[in-house]
């Protein structure tokens, strides 16, 4: 990770810091994790897209070529 | 599973609650007649409908991620505030994160986040992602705590972060990335490895990870900024889809994360010993034939290496703890249970001159070695000389510990002549003056009473049959 990116994560700890509220959970799920994962989360809600969305081009291209390859094995 | 079981007669019966289950006001596991129930109460009925009507349940029992029940009857609750009872499938034997090999605890890691995605899929989220909330069946992980889900609460990060950070993430990178045996801080660490210590005993180099960074260094260091704090959450929202993806870059890390299991004590043992291949091979029918006389359920194997009398056991239908102090060899077992579908074995790793004590809150919330046996077979091949010479243990002290968890035991007698006992012996002086057979023989038959007595030809060991005091 490198500096500008992690100089932007500290202070976007910072404002979100300053939206808390208590949180509801039996067992303490921790202040510093709560805060941490949204804002990594965010930042991994990016790459995760992308991959998700390939993924599903790569499963359509796959299947499109089987269904091709059924229909000239059929012809 | 069904609804519809056969019930038990409701309330007889003392009732006894698990010294485990306290935490979640949601529910509590107990025993009544001896039988396991999980009663659950009015305070989890909005989340146990979501669970039941999302389908979210029926989906975890179908692939076996999480364990069977039956629906009991509510009378027979521990509680007044319970609203139903469940009778779940009770495992053979509960194991601890702490007594499992690399590859036993990446899987249960990657259970849980699989079973927690599957919750995201089902408007539920898992609250709990604790490793003892694993346990392993039928030669796989299986998760045990069915009131673990509650809905997802719109914008809500995912509260057990924290937790799996601990349990799963740190130990792993740990053993990974430094050195296996850091899996038994979880002895101590009963909540999981703080992810400060994680951060500060991991390698420089895990700096350059993105995950690793990210998930135990970064996160350790938010957690020092806000200790302290009242536990908080933020308002700033998280939707179902960065949990997602949350979740989905942890088991991205977990499974890029291994370790091979090399140099291990015992790789070679079997290449190495006193035996010619007939006098092993003598061995193994005689072994065979004890536990063919002894026909048990469940047997211990101690210091059961790779597990191959172990296996001699499982062929025979008795499920199986192969324990070996060695995580090298564990791992080794654990992997040819898998490879081989095995449902029987269960390898652990285990030091027998330091078992697995009680521990957790009054020291009574995790189990002993003791409190999880007795076995009805206990094998005790090719080891008296290492806990004996090896460990100087007095014989006496070895044979009232194998009598404390086994109603029968198989034991091999090592002679000092032997080259495993000289070479234990080479470099240090020999203070074993009561190392023999005659001391040996004495020392068990003040716990034991033999049943059979059969020198294994081609060697000098003895193979003994014997039956604790007092049982059948």
């Amino acid at each position: 990770m490198n500096r500008p990116l992690l100089a932007s994560l500290v202070v976007f700890c910072f404002v979100l810091l300053a939206l808390e509220r208590p949180a509801a959970a039996y067992l303490d799920p921790g202040t510093g994790s709560m805060v941490f994962q949204v804002v990594v989360a965010a930042l991994l809600t990016g790459l995760f897209a992308i991959r998700t969305f390939w993924s599903r081009v790569r499963l359509a291209a796959v299947s499109l070529f089987r269904r091709r390859r059924r229909d000239d094995e059929r012809q | 599973m069904s609804a519809s079981s056969s019930l038990p007669a409701p309330l007889t019966g003392k009732a006894e609650g698990h010294e485990a289950s306290f935490r979640d006001p949601c529910g509590r596991v107990f025993r009544r007649n001896g039988v396991l129930y999980r009663e659950v109460t009015a305070r989890y009925r909005a989340d146990w409908d979501q669970l039941v009507e999302s389908g979210l349940l029926a989906s975890l029992h179908a692939d076996g991620s999480l364990i069977a029940h039956d629906e009991a009857d509510p009378s027979l609750a521990l509680g007044a505030e319970a609203v139903r009872v469940l009778a779940p499938e009770e495992v053979p034997f509960v194991s601890y994160p702490y007594e499992w090999s690399f590859g036993q605890l990446k899987e249960a890691a990657l259970l849980t986040l699989a079973v927690h995605r599957r919750a995201l899929k089902h408007g539920m989220v898992l609250k709990d992602a604790s490793a003892y909330n694993v346990q392993f069946l039928r030669g796989r992980p299986v998760f045990i705590d069915t009131l673990s889900f509650e809905r997802w609460k719109e914008g809500t990060p995912w509260v057990a972060y924290r937790q799996f950070c601990q349990h799963f993430l740190a130990p792993l990178a740990l053993a990974a990335t430094t050195d296996v045996r850091a899996l038994s801080f979880s002895r101590v660490h009963l909540d999981g490895l703080p992810l400060d210590l994680a951060s500060s005993l991991l390698p420089w180099k895990t700096r350059l990870r993105p995950g690793l960074l990210t998930h135990v260094h970064l996160h350790a260091r938010a957690q020092r900024r806000h200790s302290g704090a009242p536990a908080k959450t933020t308002s700033a929202r998280m939707s179902a889809f960065a949990l997602e993806a949350l979740a989905d870059d942890l088991e991205r890390l977990v499974a890029s994360l291994s370790w091979e299991p090399s140099g291990t004590t015992w790789a070679d043992y079997y290449n190495d010993t006193n035996y010619s291949p007939e006098a092993f091979e003598a061995k193994q029918r005689l072994v065979a034939s004890f536990i063919d006389e002894v026909k048990p359920k469940r047997v211990w194997d101690l210091g059961a290496n790779n597990g191959r009398f172990s296996r001699l056991a499982t062929e025979r239908g008795a499920f199986t703890v192969a324990f070996d102090g060695d995580p090298a060899a564990v791992e080794q077992n654990w992997r040819e249970v898998r490879k081989g579908s095995e449902t029987l074995l269960l390898p652990l790793v285990l030091d027998l001159a330091n078992p697995s004590a009680g521990g957790g809150w009054e020291g009574t919330e995790r189990d002993s070695i003791f409190e999880r046996g007795p076995a009805d077979l206990v094998l005790a091949l090719a080891l008296v000389h290492h806990l004996a010479i090896g460990n100087n243990v007095p014989l006496e002290r070895v044979a009232r510990f194998l009598s404390r968890i086994g109603t029968t035991l198989v034991v091999e007698w090592v002679p000092k002549e032997d080259s495993q006992v000289q070479r234990l012996l080479a470099g240090r002086e020999d203070v074993f003056d009561r190392y023999d057979s005659v001391t040996f023989e004495a020392a068990f038959a003040s716990h034991f009473d033999t049943v059979r007595r059969e020198p294994i030809p081609g060697s000098g060991r003895v193979l003994h049959l014997l039956r604790r005091r007092g049982e059948g």
